[in-house]
């Protein structure tokens, strides 16, 4: 909105000029008023003032008549009283007028009665006691209450005087004051106008001065060519608008600078291409004459008329065609053409041109000089304005020579075309055959190659020393007839001709429908190798038509390669063939072997080699990198890092011979000991390759050799300490003097120690045989219980245990030698006193079970414990038992027990409870008697718990007692001490004891018999005497003895006796019984 | 104080070496296992004590390492052994054995060495 600046000053000058007049009237109208206001007060309080001087005059004036009148009686003074009262009355009614506070109006009210009560009762009382002349009374009559009221007047007016005067003073200071208000408020309003008009001059000038030196700025910028900035427009006055109008006008001029500058562009550079234009004119007439000079160099040019006559030919033309201008000028361009046959073609040239279009092609002339020559030409032609052409030009270049060159190249070119077909073939044949491996894939490739090339009728190929062929055109007999032929003759002849060919009259089946004689041609050829060896033979035949000798030699050259290929198909075959024999031969091999390179990284590894590391897949299949085999090989390796180190060492060091390691394997849940040697590996140049690992399992022989050498510990042990005692008592007997007990005690000693060692190395000699499997085994029929027997008479002076034989058996027959059977049963019993080192009853039982034989050897000894069991019977084992320690023996007696057992088909195994002892069982097969259930059935029927027991030293006299007892279905036990039958029999529930009286050394029968009679438990024991001595009756009385049987008897005697007691037990018990004779 | 003990579960043995220590003049004390042997070591006053290697209850080697300093300072001891082997000898030493004495062995060799300990013992 455009806002005029002169409006703009008017307007504030205006408003200014109003306001002024205003506040100044204003301002002055009240001023006025309060001073008038003051005015008025002020004669107010003057009238006042004047009414009660007036009155106070009157008053006093009043009272000094009234006096005089009362002095003098003087009537005039009494006149004047009376005007002076109308005085006061009047001035009264004054005061009333002006009376307008409160105290006043009381006064004016108090005067009033005062004036009244004055008037009509004192002064006529006054006058009448003046009159009277009472002047006592008028006395009285003045002091009685009057007086107050003229008093308080009196105050009154001299204190309205003081308040008059007072407030008189109060109003002049009041105006004096407003005056002085009115100066200052005057020149204060002056200095405002005064400031407002210095602030509209000082706006006037900023609105007007500096625009005017910005447009003078911008003017001096826009006349020095520069851009005009347009900064001013956002003022709405004057200013703004000239400001517009400036920018306008210099916003046209430059606009208008910039057209002329632009035209004057535009001029500039049309005069530029003008000259361009005319350069480039001279240039292009340049060229123009370059091209002619270079076209009459190199091309011939004629121009030719409508009639196809020449009308100018250039030097070239002459040059080349070696035809004169004058010779051409004038003539028709047919004196150019070489033969009748090529009218057509310029029949066509001419149709082309006539119509008007350019001719372009090759095209033959005839020369001057009789020849011809080849151009390339192009004919122009020149066409009038009606669109037919007037005249020709034809340019041509000479391209004889380049067209001979063209035919020189087609021919070569079919020519290498040709050898490349060939090529290929080759290739093809090539590639097929370095692809093909195996004789078999070989020989069918080549066949069936061979054959798409040639047109055989007939043909085989095969391999000289192996049945392998292919063949095409035969019958399966004809080629049989052809393979089984011996070539023998065929082949040497091949060795020396490339190839054969056979002519000859065809055979029925080749001639066919032909009725003239056809001829056939057989060929053949042979694939030699490097040494001229014949390694294959092709044979072939055609029908009718020879093959072309250089079909034949090509195939010659085929023979060449294939032989090349054939040759390495055989070696390939013959590697892989050993290759494959290897890695049986390695993965067949009962260790682990592994081949890793120089840098460690794992090349190869066999079957077993795969089974000892937990054969994972991967390692199988590709190479495994060193870290990599190494952290699942050493997995489950007890001494891993010290396997790693030695696999390191292995790998990064060269070793002619082999470095050996032992590791232990932990393999589901087995411990393995692997024996592993790594040596280099080298090539022919003695370069190292890398490095072969052979793992060995060599647990067994590992368990082998720790027990061995727990043997030979053992074993050093048990013969050192006897080998102590023989050579230190024999010393001691060598170099003392000894009493001769001592020597005999010496030399008993040396002799059970030389014993002891005797048995030690019969033990170890016995093993040593087992083991080679040199035992002989001398099998003879033999009875069980005799052998048992025979055994425990051996042990007749073990005066430690009670041993006794207790025979349950009804068959005894076995076969068996005899002598390893003693021996098994020696070291049985005689463990079983070892390991009973607190002593007991040793019972050697012996039982008929099922077909077999049965013997138990009771200890009540030490035990075995459970863990224990299972290697009992292994070789070289000794159970680690704090108590057996001091029981001496070579590990061995058991396993020899076993091995002899096993000999025999029998068994042998162990019950045992650890502190309350053992019991050892063999079982051998019966031999006699089949026992079925029937018999044994029947056994056990006649088997009466009826035992007896035989006291007996002499083995055969028990043997044969046994046996009849026995078979009269009594149980039998055997003793041979007294003293050890005894504590038996208080322990055993019996039928009878049989007494031999000639016993051992300690006891003889008869003490036995009594201490047996003597025993409450035991005299009622029927007691059979079986002795060679005489019957003593006297001792038979004393000690009731049952019966008395006197040796020689018949064993039946004994059972018939026997049988008796059975059967009169009950009633005859203690009873002795007398021999019957 | 002359006494010694002999510590041998094998009887015979026993015999040999008592036998021929007591026609030398000393005084002998016998003893069955090694338990035994640790036992009356520990109680007696003994000069010297051979001990078998091989025992039952304490091996010889037990014995000797399960002795007071004590008794192992007033008291020199023999190792008796069947096994001749180099380590069972080092084994016998390092436990604190002052003499080793390989079976089987010359009684002679055996009284060379008791009063080769006698004297030193002396000194």
């Amino acid at each position: 909105m455009f806002k005029s600046i002169r409006s703009k000053f008017i307007s504030i000058a205006v408003l200014s000029l109003v306001i002024l007049t205003f506040v100044g009237t204003g301002y002055y109208i009240h001023l006025t008023s309060v001073l008038d206001e003051l005015e008025q007060e002020r004669s107010e309080v003057y009238e006042k003032a004047l009414i009660v001087e007036d009155l106070e005059s009157s008053y006093n004036d009043m009272l000094f008549r009234a006096r005089g009148y009362y002095a003098f009686l003087d009537e005039n003074e009494k006149n004047q009283l009376e005007n002076r009262l109308e005085d006061f009355k009047n001035h009264l009614s004054e005061f009333e007028q002006v009376a307008d506070s409160e105290q006043e109006t009381l006064l004016y009210n108090d005067l009033v009665v005062f004036i009244e009560r004055y008037e009509n009762e004192l002064l006529p009382a006054a006058i009448t006691l003046v009159e009277n002349e009472n002047y006592l009374g008028l006395r009285d009559l003045a002091s009685g209450g009057a007086n107050e009221t003229i008093n308080q007047f009196l105050d009154f007016t001299r204190a309205n005087e003081v308040q008059s005067n007072q407030r008189l003073d109060d109003i002049y200071t009041e105006s004096v004051d407003t005056a002085n208000l009115f100066t200052l408020i005057t020149l204060l309003a002056s200095a405002g106008a005064i400031i407002i008009l210095f602030v509209i001059i000082f706006y006037l000038l900023r609105d007007l001065l500096r625009p005017i030196d910005d447009l003078k700025l911008a003017a001096n910028s826009l006349a020095a060519g520069k851009e005009v900035y347009h900064d001013l427009d956002e003022r709405k006055d004057e200013i703004g608008a000239l400001n517009q109008s400036f920018y306008h006008m210099a916003q046209a001029i430059q606009e208008k600078e910039e057209e002329l500058m632009s035209q004057n562009e535009e001029l500039q550079a049309q005069q530029d291409e003008l000259s361009d234009h005319q350069d480039q004119m001279r240039y292009y007439i340049t060229d123009i004459e370059n091209m002619k000079r270079a076209m009459d160099q190199f091309s011939l040019v004629t121009t030719i008329d409508e009639n196809g006559v020449f009308t100018y030919v250039n030097e070239k033309f002459v040059e080349t065609t070696d035809y004169k201008q004058e010779e051409t000028i004038g003539k028709t361009y047919k004196m150019m053409l070489v033969s009748e046959n090529d009218r057509d073609f310029f029949k066509n040239i001419k149709q082309q041109i006539q119509s008007g279009s350019i001719w372009n092609g090759e095209g033959r002339f005839s020369t001057g000089s009789g020849g011809v020559i080849w151009l390339q030409m192009t004919v122009v032609p020149y066409v009038n304005k009606y669109g037919r052409p007037y005249q020709y030009i034809a340019i041509g270049l000479d391209i004889t020579e380049s067209k001979q060159m063209q035919n020189k190249l087609k021919e070569s070119l079919s020519q290498t075309e040709k050898t490349k077909t060939k090529l290929e073939r080759y290739n093809q044949l090539n590639h097929a055959m370095s692809l093909d491996v195996g004789k078999e894939n070989f020989v069918s490739t080549v066949f069936s190659y061979i054959n798409k090339l040639y047109n055989f009728d007939k043909s085989v190929l095969m391999l000289v020393d192996e049945p392998v062929y292919r063949a095409m055109g035969l019958t399966q007999k004809t080629i049989d007839q052809f393979i089984n032929t011996d070539h023998s003759e065929l082949v040497e002849r091949l060795k020396s001709e490339k190839h054969l060919t056979v002519k000859r009259k065809a055979t029925q089946a080749e001639q066919g429908l032909a009725e003239e004689a056809i001829e056939v041609y057989d060929y053949y050829t042979g694939v030699r190798n490097a040494n001229g060896e014949v390694m294959a033979v092709l044979a072939a035949t055609t029908v009718g038509m020879p093959v072309c000798e250089n079909d034949l030699l090509e195939l010659d050259g085929i023979m060449n390669r294939v032989s090349i290929a054939l040759e390495r198909v055989l070696i390939y075959d013959e590697i892989e063939e050993s290759r494959k024999l290897n890695q049986d031969i390695i993965n067949n091999v009962n260790e682990g072997i592994q081949f890793v390179s120089e840098t460690g990284d794992m090349i190869q590894i066999n079957e077993m080699m795969c089974e000892l590391s937990g054969c994972q897949e991967w390692l199988k299949k590709k190479p495994a990198a060193k870290n990599k085999w190494m952290i699942a090989f050493t997995k489950a390796v007890e001494n891993r890092e010290e396997t790693a180190t030695f696999f390191d060492k292995c790998i990064t060091e060269n070793y002619r011979g082999a470095l050996n390691h032992q590791y232990i394997l932990y393999k589901n849940g087995q411990e393995k000991v692997i024996d592993v040697y790594g040596t280099s590996v080298f090539n022919d140049d003695s370069e190292r390759v890398g490095t072969i690992f052979v793992h060995r399992d060599i647990t067994r022989e590992h368990e082998l050799d720790q027990m061995k050498s727990e043997l030979v510990s053992t074993v050093s042990h048990e013969l050192r300490t006897p080998l102590s005692s023989v050579l230190g008592f024999t010393e001691l007997l060598l170099k003392k003097d000894l009493k001769p007990e001592r020597q005999r005690k010496y030399l008993d000693t040396i002799y059970k120690e030389a014993k002891r060692l005797t048995n030690l190395i019969n033990n170890f000699l016995d093993l040593q045989r087992m083991e080679s499997g040199n035992q002989k085994y001398d099998m003879a029929v033999c009875s069980l219980d005799t052998i048992v027997m025979d055994v425990m008479n051996n042990f007749k002076h073990v005066n430690s245990h009670q041993l006794s034989f207790v025979d349950e058996s009804k068959y005894v027959k076995v076969k068996a030698d005899q002598e390893r059977l003693e021996q098994v049963l020696t070291n049985l019993i005689s463990n079983a006193i070892k390991f009973s080192p607190d002593g007991g009853s040793i019972k050697v039982r012996l039982q008929n079970e099922e077909n077999q034989m049965v013997i138990r050897i009771e200890d009540p000894g030490l035990g075995i414990p459970k863990d224990a069991v299972d290697k009992l019977f292994s070789k070289f084992h000794r159970i680690d038992q704090t108590d057996r320690k001091k029981i001496g023996g070579t590990g061995l007696g058991l396993a020899i027990a076993k091995e002899i057992i096993d000999q025999h088909d029998g068994s042998i195994w162990v019950e045992s409870e650890e502190g309350k002892g053992s019991i050892f069982s063999v079982s051998l097969p019966l031999l006699d008697g089949m026992m079925n259930e029937e018999t044994m059935q029947s056994s056990s029927a006649t088997f009466s718990p009826s035992s007896v027991m035989i006291i007996e030293d002499d083995t055969s006299l028990a043997l044969l007692l046994s046996e009849e007892l026995k078979a009269n279905g009594f149980r039998v036990i055997h003793h041979y001490d007294p003293q050890n039958a005894y504590d038996d029999i208080v322990r055993t529930e019996l039928t009878a004891v049989v007494v031999d009286l000639m016993l051992g050394e300690e006891m003889d029968g008869w003490e036995l018999i009594e201490k047996l009679k003597l025993d409450p438990k035991t005299k009622d024991l029927p007691i059979v005497i079986s002795s060679a001595l005489d019957r003593s009756d006297e001792k038979v009385q004393q000690f009731q003895v049952n019966e008395y049987l006197t040796k020689p008897y018949p064993p039946n005697e004994l059972s018939k006796t026997l049988l008796q007691f059975v059967q009169s037990q009950e009633k005859q018990a203690g009873e002795v019984l007398f021999p019957r004779e | 104080m002359s006494k010694i003990l002999v510590a041998d579960d094998e009887e015979i043995l026993r015999m040999l070496i008592v036998d021929t220590l007591e026609d030398e003049g000393y005084d002998i004390d016998e003893a069955g296992d090694g338990a035994e042997a640790l036992d009356m070591l520990e109680k007696g006053d003994y000069h010297l004590a051979i001990l078998d290697y091989m025992m039952p209850e304490k091996t010889g080697i037990e014995v000797v390492k399960n002795l007071s300093n004590e008794t192992k300072t007033k008291t020199k001891l023999v190792m008796l052994t069947a096994k001749a082997q180099v380590k069972d000898k080092q084994e016998a030493m390092e436990a604190g054995a002052d003499y080793y004495m390989a079976k089987p062995f010359s009684p002679s060799d055996l009284v060379d060495m008791v009063n080769q300990a006698f004297t030193e013992g002396l000194k």
